[in-house]
């Protein structure tokens, strides 16, 4: 295993204990001693797949990566076209092909287990994982498995933000709703107090479920704000569609910063004082996601979702940001 | 204390009768236990369980029925809490006392997380069948473990009435002998008393679940090495209850087998092991057991379609052999002719929900008519729709005489529905002679042509309001019952949202328990908002992009082919008739239309023909409550749409956009069970 050198102004985010970095990548980079990085990645329709490869090859050295090639159900010559593109994009940053694994989106998660703990065991230790285009079904576990190992000792998660959305339906033909793969309870009978929704563009028959399986539960929904334009009349359409659930009181809507994975992680926390497990949905942005994830790891709480097995062949294009957060640090976790 | 408002007595009854009242009564669609149990009892409606009554007999039974007919409703009357709260609350429990000694218990085959035996192989390469060995293995400790926690939920209030006594000696008996049986391969050796019994079965559920949810790197080998045969442990169990009294002889043991159907979308995963695990639950019918019976909800379709195959042999389900079948759309859906239980059922939820809100309901009338009055007759429809001009109801052709066309302009002012009558005969082939030879008294007004304006009322209306951009009208009793379409669900989503429409009118004029009559106005805007939110919430389902598209085409289409057929010469083109054996040469499209069916977006009905050939036909239809959305009739009149099977493909095609006239890899994916049948089953999965 490569050392990893106390980096002068890694030695001040150690100093606060409760401070998590995160930001533009380039800057995070620029601020962490570790010169040699593992990447796993996600090879999408998606521009943003690209973005933070590009950025962590211009900056740092990339001892090893993996792109996983996720192939939905609905699979069509323009999901494929893309892909191909995002490809040739990767080699040439690369210089040279990428390694490149195809998985099903509805495939045994058994398959992305093995293949993330071998890529753990073939690392150095210091992993950058991006969820920029990894639907929820995957990266729910893979940050799951990196948090984990005990072998993983830095980890940051990267997140790209498109220029714009595609215009259409984003996603359907949802599956019903049901667990992501290792995020449910192992004692059948544990009963949760609160319910956790996290607000997106695609209902995905949410609001049935608002009305049905929620009824008994106290339930609390994170709205991403300020969602800027273009994404703010989807977002609130949103909460439009959910309005005909007769149980949402507006009080119940919790604003978040969009970006801010650790003040959301602390929202979330609060929620719950004890870390008593409380049962999520994480509709709405991959960075509100990823601290539902990172707060469902540590507490064991199921994670519930209406798995699209359709996507857009353009789900989002272009990219503005590249964000990067601290979830490991120097075999800390900053996320309890 | 008591304050006096307008002469009313403002006392605590009074602000909770008027909070209740400004809540809406439909708020809630599905009555789930959340309402508690004294809700829930006066929400439930009993007047499906004379149709669905064996249920609470011996033997197997499938109950079949669309997506919100009341299948779940119907079933959770198996489930203890429900009768608990019946107790509770003081209410008779709606089944006969004759069939009521009995015990529910069961599982949900997605919620208990069978699912995850997909994720991840129990040994290093695992091979379908034994993942459905396991998977087996599962349901029986989780069918084993819910009776046991059923008697025990039932055993307070129920011990009596049901014939339970779980006193200690019996238990230590019960466990004694249930340890020493075959079926568990000597997994329950080391437990030594009821509560240790009850910690083992939960400790092998945990296990499982650690193991599946890849919280342990193995299946402890205590597990792998006494895996049990599906249903036997279930039946030893039951039959030992009896046989130490704590359950007496005549009680009845109903297992409920929840969300049997959707195992299939399992083969997207690992493609044959939703079929494997059917397979399992289908072996589980199979046995000839009467010490417990087993109760499988399902949609109509998803189950006719499957194989049916039977675990580990190559025999199939018998109907009446070894289960019995209900159908719930029976009863509910219209029938061509005669009467169905629907009003009745729609109405007695109606009037327990006015009432659970306080309202005071007639005594004689029915509340549904009450509130949404009989709807408006067809003629004033028709006037209401040319409020400005008349004379807009008829368009004229100019090769007509002009006095025809002033007997048909002056006709319009009287009656502009009477006038498209008149209109459309001059149009019809054999009856044109008419505008040269205009009688005293008009042909289409008389009683020996009531069926043929009977037939076209609908549509003549349809291109009234269409001809002067109008919104067609939806109101009152007849039009919600129709718009419904047997679909409880449907129908307590129309009375919800003409509600929310009313509580935001602000002439409305509140009062704490008197019937509101709703004008026709409010009920059409929430009957419109009803059934675009309907439309729009049909891609929340599985498989939902493509039917939504080909719904949206075929909806277009016939809105099309009914305001453009100016002689009303095809009234009955708001849906479409096919061959049965030509629709069955396209077998993914026959596929599709019937998931179509099954998930209520479309209706199906054996269609007699009046063809020469007498070849038997099926008709399809829009689900009524996406009619308001399409503007086209809900009423199923003359002959459908005759179409060919191509045809209907084409429509498919070009309803994803797609020109190429082949099948696209969406239909050829479909899901009949009998396509993964047997393929995958012995490959290996991970």
């Amino acid at each position: 295993m490569i050392p990893i050198q106390q980096h002068p102004k890694q030695a001040f985010f150690n100093m606060i204990s409760n401070y998590r970095p995160w930001g533009k990548l380039e800057w995070l980079l620029s601020r962490l001693s570790a010169a040699e990085y593992n990447y796993y990645g996600c090879l999408s329709p998606e521009d943003r797949c690209i973005a933070p490869f590009n950025v962590l090859k211009q900056t740092k050295a990339v001892l090893n990566h993996r792109f996983l090639e996720i192939v939905d159900p609905d699979n069509t010559d323009a999901h494929k076209q893309n892909r191909r593109y995002a490809k040739a994009h990767l080699d040439k940053i690369n210089e040279g092909e990428i390694n490149i694994k195809t998985v099903e989106l509805l495939g045994p998660i058994n398959i992305v287990y093995e293949d993330i703990n071998t890529f753990i065991e073939e690392s150095n230790g210091i992993i950058v994982l991006d969820i920029s285009a990894f639907p929820k079904r995957f990266f729910f576990p893979l940050v799951k498995i990196l948090l984990r190992s005990k072998k993983v000792k830095t980890l940051l998660v990267t997140y790209s933000t498109p220029e714009r959305y595609s215009d259409s339906s984003l996603s359907d033909n949802p599956m019903d709703w049901s667990h992501i793969p290792m995020f449910d309870s192992d004692d059948p009978d544990v009963k949760f107090e609160t319910a956790l929704v996290g607000l997106g563009f695609m209902p995905l028959g949410l609001s049935t479920l608002l009305k049905d399986k929620f009824s008994d539960l106290e339930l609390k929904l994170m709205f991403p704000f300020p969602p800027g334009a273009p994404f703010f009349q989807r977002t609130w359409k949103f909460i439009e569609d959910m309005q005909v659930t007769p149980k949402i009181d507006f009080k119940q809507i919790m604003r978040v910063d969009t970006l801010n994975v650790s003040d959301t992680f602390d929202f979330i926390k609060s929620l719950s004082p004890e870390n008593r497990p409380i049962l999520i949905a994480p509709y709405g942005p991959k960075t509100m996601s990823l601290a539902m994830c990172l707060f469902a790891c540590r507490t064991d709480s199921p994670v519930y979702y209406t798995q699209p097995t359709s996507y857009d062949p353009k789900y989002s294009i272009g990219v503005t940001n590249t964000y990067g957060y601290c979830v490991k640090l120097q075999g800390e976790s900053l996320f309890f | 204390m008591s304050n006096r408002i307008a002469g009313l007595r403002y006392s605590r009854d009074i602000l909770e009768i008027n909070m209740t009242n400004n809540n809406n009564p439909f708020h809630e669609l599905y009555v789930t236990e959340s309402f508690g149990p004294d809700s829930f009892v006066k929400l439930f409606s009993d007047v499906l369980v004379d149709h669905a009554s064996a249920l609470f007999k011996p033997g197997n039974i499938i109950l079949k029925g669309l997506p919100g007919t009341g299948k779940t409703m119907m079933l959770s009357l198996l489930k203890p809490s429900i009768r608990i709260a019946y107790k509770q609350s003081n209410v008779d429990f709606p089944v006969p006392d004759r069939f009521a000694r009995f015990v529910g218990a069961g599982i949900n085959l997605i919620r208990s997380n069978v699912a995850d035996f997909g994720q991840r192989p129990i040994r290093d390469k695992s091979e379908i069948n034994e993942l459905a060995v396991y998977f087996g293995d599962f349901v029986n400790y989780w069918v084993v473990r819910d009776i046991l926690s059923s008697i025990h939920e039932l055993n307070e209030l129920f011990s009596e009435e049901i014939g339970i006594d779980l006193s200690a000696d019996k238990l230590a008996s019960f466990v004694a002998d249930l340890k020493n049986e075959d079926c568990w391969f000597n997994y329950l050796d080391d437990v030594h008393d009821y509560e240790q019994l009850l910690k083992k079965i939960k400790d092998r559920i945990v296990s499982y679940r650690s193991y599946l949810h890849f919280n342990i790197d193995s299946i402890p080998e205590d597990i792998i090495s006494t895996k049990t045969s599906i249903g036997i442990p279930i039946s030893k169990m039951v039959a030992l209850l009896r046989k130490h009294n704590i359950l007496k002889k005549n009680v009845e043991v109903y297992i409920r087998i929840d969300q049997y159907e959707e195992l299939s979308w399992l083969d997207r995963s690992v493609p044959g092991l939703g079929m494997a695990f059917k397979s399992i639950i289908n072996k589980l019918l199979s046995l000839r057991d009467s010490s417990v019976s087993y109760r499988v909800g399902t949609r109509p379709f998803a189950w006719s379609e499957n194989s049916q195959e039977i675990f580990g042999t190559s025999a199939r389900l018998e109907l009446l052999r070894n289960y019995n079948e209900i159908s719930i759309d029976e009863a509910l859906r219209r029938p061509e002719n005669g009467t169905y239980l629907f009003p009745k059922f729609a109405e007695d939820i109606f009037e327990r929900r006015l009432r659970q809100a306080n309202y005071d309901l007639p005594r004689t009338k029915s509340a549904l008519g009450e509130v949404f009055g009989s709807g408006m007759n067809a003629h004033e429809k028709a006037i209401r729709y040319v409020p400005n001009s008349r004379s807009k109801a008829v368009v004229l052709d100019p090769e007509w005489p002009e006095e025809w066309k002033n007997v048909l302009l002056q006709l319009a002012q009287e009656s502009p529905l009477s006038a498209r009558f008149g209109e459309a005969w001059a149009r019809q082939k054999g009856k044109q002679s008419i505008v040269n030879n205009i009688p005293v008294s008009f042909p289409w007004d008389t009683e020996g042509k009531k069926y043929w304006r009977k037939e076209r009322t609908q549509q003549a209306l349809l291109q009234i309001a269409s001809r002067n951009n109008q919104q067609l009208i939806w109101e009152g009793r007849s039009d919600i019952l129709e718009l419904s379409g047997g679909s409880i669900l449907v129908f307590l989503n129309i009375c919800q949202q003409i509600w929310e429409v009313w509580m935001r009118d602000p002439s409305n004029k509140p009062s704490f328990t008197q019937l509101p009559k709703i004008s026709f106005s409010v009920q059409t805007l929430g009957i419109l908002h009803t059934s675009s939110s309907w439309f729009d919430n049909l891609s929340g389902m599985h498989g939902a992009k493509e039917r939504k598209k080909f719904i949206s085409y075929i909806g277009v289409l016939f809105h099309k082919l009914l305001v453009e057929d100016l002689s009303m010469s095809y009234p009955g083109h708001n849906g479409f008739s096919l061959e049965n054996e030509d629709q069955a040469k396209f077998k993914e499209l026959e596929s599709f239309l019937k998931e179509a069916s099954d998930y209520g977006d479309l209706e199906d009905r054996p269609h007699t023909t009046k063809s020469s050939d007498k070849k038997k036909r099926t008709k399809w239809y829009l689900h009524p409550i996406l009619s308001p959305y399409f503007k086209i009739p809900t009423i199923h009149t003359k002959e459908p749409k005759y179409v060919k099977g191509m045809e209907v493909l084409k429509w498919y095609h070009e309803s994803l956009g797609i020109d190429e006239m082949k099948d696209l890899p969406s239909l050829k994916r479909n899901l009949k069970d009998n396509d993964s049948d047997s393929t995958a089953s012995q490959t290996s999965l991970f």
